[in-house]
């Protein structure tokens, strides 16, 4: 409500600034983006969070996220649907010159070329959003022509929420550029139109009534198109059963065309229409009864003051009647009423009116002329006194204002400023959980704002009610917003990498410590001796192949027998000779016969064993001496945290580049803001100088008039006197 | 050129008192146009002033595409200063639907240990509802096997309280190791399931 509120401030301030019904600019909803129409159950984690903060409303944080999963390898299952959704939080982020840059390339894409495929719905999503980035840059028929890239049915089909928004969008465009403003460009683009007499009123109402009757409103629609009257996209999209606020607007658009073709006859029609379908979908529409309330009260609005302009003052008071007091249009139609009342001499009326709204407490700049417009009701009711009495109050008034706005135009801040336009608040809830209390103020997250950025604000001070309907100054707020957010993200940084630079000190101290320990570990291994003798294996082994020698290569039951008969041998020596030796001799000769002949037998079986164990034992020596290195290279150099002090390093410099260049930027957009304020400050001063020159050339005026009545009636009093005197004598 | 010939009279209509006004302050009647200082002031400055702020509008685009970038970097390096991959852990929600619980809180138990609890904003819940999925915990986790807890409290169907536990065993090894605690609507029995999913 709030928002919407805000919304509606800035359209009321606009119609204040120029008071007419004319000056009725051409209406859109509040156009949000609608990245809803995109969602879809996460299939990847890093676009699930990426989601939950952009559902948020955490513009920044969410294009973070997806900065940080494009960085990690990107992310899968959802195709070009994140592209689409950081494109459109480009949008909403005041990024539209990067979002045009996506919208493109995701275009440009070839349909089936590999990874490079981008569905059919992806492309209708992209043309659409593109044809919005080229709306706001004001580029119409470059919008017109990506608009018409995207494919009705199937944008129906997969987006029905963006459809109709896509509907209103092309009548909107073609509207504009039909207008008497955009008409060099749009006889570029448009084809060319037949010209045909304009419809009459009665030909509308018949045409009206007709398809009311068949309740086939639609048809209403296809006959104006067939009859030149409006043009095929607002045809399209009027004559859809969806979408009807987007509707509402269109039709309120056409009412002011006519207007400003001068057909007053066929806009009070429109209006009529309007008005009376908006009623009927108050009571069924409960979603979006605010903003249709708002539009059916502006609606009437213009069809008061229309009336008020051809002079059908009956009538303007009928309709200024049933808008409702505590609406926003309610100040207009209070002094439309005024006026109206006066105009049939219901004077008493025009001055219930007036008193209401002096009384208000929120007095625009607009309304200034309030307190002259009583005194000169009193003076034409006859009532001179009231009105010098009303004149004097007027003159201190404005004596009063002229002094406070000197004072604002020469004392404003930033600080000053922001007080007066009284940010409003999105959510408390997470604060109110976390249990802090920051203050509201710009860059805080809390502080409302639009899909696109425009902050939420009910200015405390109505002197500023004007520069929020400048697109500049919303401009500008929204900016300096953005800067503070990104100054309080850089702060945060700034903080975190002071962290960091703890976190890698006590890095560096474990690693010494780990250092240390492994030192000793080694140390304690004592590698080098290992090391040594496999490289004297390795030489005996070399030695012993070139002498072929199979005893060398024994392998361990050999080895036991060779002891066997070694011993057999020795105890043998010791028996005493005789024949019994001499046949233990002659065995064990047999013995070492067979064994000599069974090492030979085998040697090449065993020299190859001793050669695969040799040759295990070399690898494992190697990759120790390797592991060796590696871990010296580790211990003499600090690689990966020497990455990170260069990651952290890096970090800083780019900060302070930014802080710096953040810093003229915040100077810069605070500058431009007040100069805005203090240009409207002294335009506001100097209309308030002109009702305090009349109403004290005013007041003047009726204090001499008073005192020559009273004068003459004292002296024709005096002169009476005298002649009773003298007829008495 | 009509239409503002035309704005201007209806002005006139309607501001009678404002050429009053101009009587009484002896200024010349100007015509229609003459009676549109403010609208011209205000045209004037919205004319003037996108040419001034545009500059600035260009360079703030420009600023936070590098902002984003930074903020990107720096919170990569975070993360791997914080959580290396090889002892990185990550826990996730997600809510699908959530037609039979209004979820509320959510807490976190690793080996018996509560590392996270959170309390839900409806801004949250909506988010969640929506597709979106919260990193509810990141932290470090040794290799081996670990208990998980998830305690989910809400309302549940018939606006009763809703309080469920859900345990899972892990093996935590070199890489890093997600899970999503998964809460959907169950029409079998018109409860909430919640199960912890493990993600590769």
């Amino acid at each position: 409500m709030q928002k919407f509120f805000c919304y509606l401030l800035l359209i009321v301030s606009n119609l204040l600034c120029v008071s007419s019904v004319l000056a009725s600019e051409e209406k859109t909803p509040s156009q949000a983006i609608n990245t809803q129409a995109i969602h879809t159950q996460a299939k990847d984690l890093k676009y699930g969070t990426a989601l939950y903060e952009l559902y948020q409303g955490h513009a920044f944080e969410a294009l973070s996220a997806l900065n940080v999963a494009k960085l990690r390898g990107g992310i899968t299952g959802h195709h070009d649907h994140p592209a689409l959704i950081e494109g459109s939080l480009m949008l909403t982020y005041g990024m539209t010159h990067e979002a045009k840059v996506l919208f493109e390339s995701l275009l440009l894409k070839k349909k089936d070329v590999g990874n490079e495929f981008v569905s059919e719905s992806a492309r209708n999503q992209a043309w659409f959003y593109l044809g919005k980035v080229l709306m706001l840059e004001q580029d119409l028929t470059a919008s017109m022509e990506a608009l018409k890239h995207v494919n009705s049915n199937n944008l129906k089909e997969d987006q029905p929420e963006i459809f109709y928004e896509w509907l209103y969008l092309k009548a909107f465009i073609s509207q504009k550029l039909s207008s008497s403003e955009n008409k060099p460009v749009a006889q570029k683009t448009a084809a060319p139109i037949k010209i045909k007499e304009p419809l009459t009123l009665v030909q509308i109402q018949k045409a009206e009534t007709k398809s009311r009757v068949e309740g086939k409103p639609e048809s209403f629609y296809s006959w104006l198109y067939e009859n030149g009257e409006i043009n095929q996209e607002t045809t399209e999209a009027l004559s859809q059963t969806g979408g009807y606020v987007w509707q509402a607007y269109l039709r309120y658009n056409l009412a002011i065309e006519a207007l400003n073709d001068e057909r007053y006859d066929i806009a009070n029609q429109y209006f009529e229409l309007l008005v009376s379908d908006l009623s009927l979908s108050l009571v069924n529409d409960e979603n979006n009864s605010a903003e249709l309330l708002a539009l059916k009260d502006q609606s009437l609005l213009s069809l008061g003051q229309l009336h008020l302009y051809q002079n059908n003052y009956e009538q303007a008071l009928t309709v200024l009647k049933r808008i409702k007091i505590e609406s926003v249009f309610s100040d207009q139609a209070l002094f439309a009423y005024a006026v109206a009342a006066s105009n049939i001499e219901e004077f008493g009326l025009a001055l219930q009116a007036l008193n209401t709204l002096k009384g208000r407490e929120l007095f625009t700049p607009w309304l200034q002329q309030t307190p002259y417009a009583l005194a000169y009701l009193y003076e034409q009711l006859g009532e001179p006194e009231l009105a010098l009495e009303a004149y004097s109050a007027a003159v201190g008034h404005y004596e009063n204002l002229t002094l406070k706005l000197e004072q604002e135009q020469a004392e404003v801040t930033e600080t000053k400023l922001l007080q007066a336009l009284s940010l409003q608040e999105a959510s408390i809830e997470q604060e109110l959980l976390s249990g802090q209390e920051i203050p509201l103020a710009l860059g805080r997250d809390r502080v409302a704002n639009d899909e696109y950025g425009y902050l939420q604000v009910d200015p405390s001070d109505f002197n500023y009610a004007e520069l929020l309907a400048m697109e500049s100054f919303q401009l500008g707020l929204r900016d300096l917003h953005d800067l503070y957010k990104l100054k309080f993200s850089l702060n945060r940084w700034e903080d975190q990498l002071g962290s960091f630079d703890s976190m890698m000190a006590s890095r560096v101290q474990l690693r010494d410590e780990r250092i240390k320990e492994t030192l000793s570990v080694m140390a304690s291994q004592k590698s080098e001796q290992w090391i040594k003798q496999q490289q004297i294996f390795s030489s005996e082994f070399d030695r012993e192949v070139k002498t072929e020698n199979s005893a060398f290569f024994m392998d361990d039951t050999q080895r036991e027998y060779q002891s066997i008969i070694q011993r057999m041998t020795k105890n043998l020596e010791l028996l005493p000779n005789g024949e019994e030796k001499e046949s233990f001799a002659r065995k064990l000769e047999h013995v070492d016969a067979y064994f000599s002949w069974w090492i030979d037998n085998q040697y090449s079986v065993n020299r190859w064993a001793s050669q695969k164990q040799l040759n295990g034992l070399t690898r494992a020596v190697d990759q120790f001496k390797k592991s060796n290195e590696t871990l010296k290279k580790h211990i003499s150099s600090d690689g990966t945290n020497q990455r990170l002090f260069e990651r952290i390093n890096d970090g800083r410099t780019r900060l302070s580049i930014l802080k710096l260049e953040l810093g003229k930027n915040l100077d810069q957009a605070s500058a431009n803001l007040l100069v805005l304020v203090k240009e409207e400050l002294g335009r506001q001063r100097e209309e308030t100088q002109n009702y305090l020159l009349a109403a004290s050339k005013a007041q003047a005026r009726l204090a001499d008039a008073l005192f020559i009545n009273r004068t003459d009636d004292t002296e024709a009093q005096t002169q009476g006197e005298l002649e009773s005197q003298e007829s008495d004598k | 050129m009509k239409a503002f010939t035309m704005r201007n009279l209806i002005f006139l209509m309607t501001f009678l008192l404002s050429i009053c006004v101009k009587a009484e302050t002896g200024e010349k009647a100007s015509g229609p146009a003459g009676n549109t200082s403010s609208q011209t002031l205000d045209a004037e400055a919205s004319a003037k002033a996108p040419e001034e702020t545009a500059p600035v509008a260009l360079s703030v685009e420009a600023l936070k595409k590098k902002v984003i970038e930074l903020n990107r970097d720096l919170f990569i390096l975070e993360e791997d200063l914080l959580f290396p991959a090889n002892t990185q852990f990550a826990v996730f929600v997600s809510l699908d639907t959530g037609k039979f619980l209004q979820l509320d809180s959510m807490k976190l138990k690793v080996d018996g240990k509560i590392v996270a609890a959170h309390l839900y904003t409806e801004r949250q819940i909506k988010s969640l509802q929506r597709g979106g999925m919260q990193r509810l915990y990141i932290g470090n986790l040794k290799t081996g096997e670990h208990e998980i807890t998830a305690f989910v409290d809400g309302i549940g169907p018939e606006n009763s309280a809703y309080k469920k536990a859900v345990t899972t065993k892990i093996i935590k090894e070199t890489d890093i190791k997600s899970l999503e605690i998964k809460i959907k609507d169950q029409s079998s029995n018109f409860e909430p399931s919640i199960e912890i999913v493990e993600w590769n």
